[in-house]
């Protein structure tokens, strides 16, 4: 009897110490290849779905159209002429002015009255220069902050294949602070974090998982601002959790932004009264 | 964005693939191909991923759908032996060879002749290498149930393997 069970505890010992037979490799091959089918299905519910919303879009432009020839050929409504515009190969840009806005990839076209014009560089670095004004960059983790005349910064985010812009209202946005919150960090490392936070005036609520004194996991973030600001991220999952504050010359916050893992920065301006709250998960 | 959500799967997945790929191996052998039960589980893992609530408890997850998976199916697959007469025979030779993969076989092939409760249990617990709590809670079981499946488990295995064993002797 004791025999057997020593031979048993030997063939589990070799079967828990097996090289897999399917790598992990192999495994991730296969379940890319069968999520793209199911995806692929999906899309093709979605194509028809959309192709019915479609006709009846088309249906409505057809009105839409004959309705507004009709109104420019009576001499009511005539086009503006527009102040600047240029062509951006290869890029797709958007730029968000006071002004209307229009956007295609490949090209840009600005309709601005009170904006100096805008000269717009692409041949070597990303530049975007308002005429007579200096020109200021400043790099935060590869991303080059370009500052615009107030009330129009620019951020851009550029990769190795094309050139992204995400529109901003941030004002002499020249001063960063980042806080990086990893999965395994301590409590009294999280409330240090949240203490530096406030002191930006943002209030942080996190909800966490512990085992005794060891942080196991984040599950919720609520990010508050006196401006109305309400964020609330679902953060469980994630393994490094990164928020940027970007102050003005005033040491006033101007700015937000946070990323998780290894996504793309995402942005709030805290300039704009407007409130919000929405809710993100990772995904 | 469904690419970073595939890659941020992939990164969750990468730690436990290897426990999850003996997990799958021990549990589906003989009745299931368990590259497809790997596969199928990842999929439906993948689209229930809001599901999820620890990133800690992603192999239970996991294993949790690969069980109900299991339960659903139908399919079998081709036994790798068409008679237990041909497996031992084929053990025997593995035995001269030492081919250390047969044994493993031996052990599956053993616990594939267990009740399904027991033999769950008993991969959970020995290869898996997950706790009494948390087969609990796979198992939705009591505490005593676990342990009772592991003991009886156990020695009826090693009636099993002890037969196996006296056999492949005769044959060596």
């Amino acid at each position: 009897m004791m025999e057997d069970m020593k031979m048993i505890d030997e063939l589990f010992d070799k079967a828990r110490n097996e090289k897999p037979r399917l790598s992990f490799e192999d495994a991730s091959k296969a379940f890319f290849t069968s999520a793209l089918a199911v995806g692929g299905l999906l899309a093709l519910k979605k194509l028809i779905i959309s192709k019915i919303g479609i006709v009846m879009i088309s249906s409505t432009a057809i009105i839409s159209t004959a309705l507004i020839v009709s109104t420019i050929s009576s001499g009511n409504l005539q086009p503006t002429p527009l102040s600047s515009s240029a062509f951006i190969k290869d890029t797709l840009i958007s730029v968000e002015t006071n002004e209307e806005l229009i956007v295609a990839e490949n090209f840009l076209d600005l309709k601005q009255k009170e904006i100096p014009l805008l000269e717009l560089d692409f041949r070597s670095e990303l530049q975007i220069k308002p005429l007579n004004e200096k020109i200021i960059e400043k790099e935060t983790e590869k991303l080059p902050l370009i500052q615009y005349p107030k009330s129009n910064l620019i951020i851009i985010k550029q990769d190795n294949t094309h050139i992204v812009n995400s529109p901003a209202t941030l004002v002499n946005g020249n001063c960063s602070k980042s806080f990086c919150i990893k999965n395994d960090d301590k409590i009294a490392e999280l409330e240090c974090i949240q203490k530096s936070l406030r002191k930006y005036g943002l209030e942080v609520e996190m909800e966490q998982e512990y085992n005794r004194d060891d942080f196991l996991e984040m599950l919720n973030f609520r990010i508050q601002h006196k401006n109305g600001l309400d964020l609330k991220l679902k953060v469980a999952g994630f393994t490094t959790f990164a928020i940027m504050c970007i102050q003005d010359e005033d040491g006033e916050l101007i700015a937000m932004k946070y990323k998780i893992d290894e996504e793309d920065y995402s942005e709030v301006n805290m300039t704009s009264k407007t409130s919000y709250s929405y809710t993100k998960s990772v995904d | 964005m469904k690419n970073k959500k595939q890659r941020h799967f992939l990164k969750l997945y990468e730690p436990v693939h290897d426990s999850f790929e003996r997990f799958c191996r021990a549990r589906a052998y003989g009745d299931y191909p368990f590259e497809d039960l790997i596969n199928e589980s990842l999929l439906v893992a993948y689209s229930k991923m809001d599901q999820l609530k620890k990133s800690k408890s992603f192999l239970s997850f996991l294993i949790g759908i690969s069980i109900r998976l299991l339960a659903n199916s139908k399919k079998k697959c081709k036994p790798e032996y068409t008679s237990d007469e041909d497996f031992l025979q084929n053990k025997a030779d593995a035995v001269n060879n030492l081919d250390q993969k047969f044994e493993v076989d031996l052990l599956y092939n053993a616990l594939s002749q267990l009740k399904m409760e027991q033999r769950e249990c008993l991969i959970l617990f020995e290869i898996t290498g997950f706790s009494i709590k948390e087969i609990m809670a796979i198992q939705k079981s009591s505490e005593s149930a676990i342990k009772q499946r592991l003991a009886r488990g156990r020695a009826e295995l090693g009636k099993i393997i002890s037969n196996e064993m006296n056999y492949i002797k005769t044959k060596v």
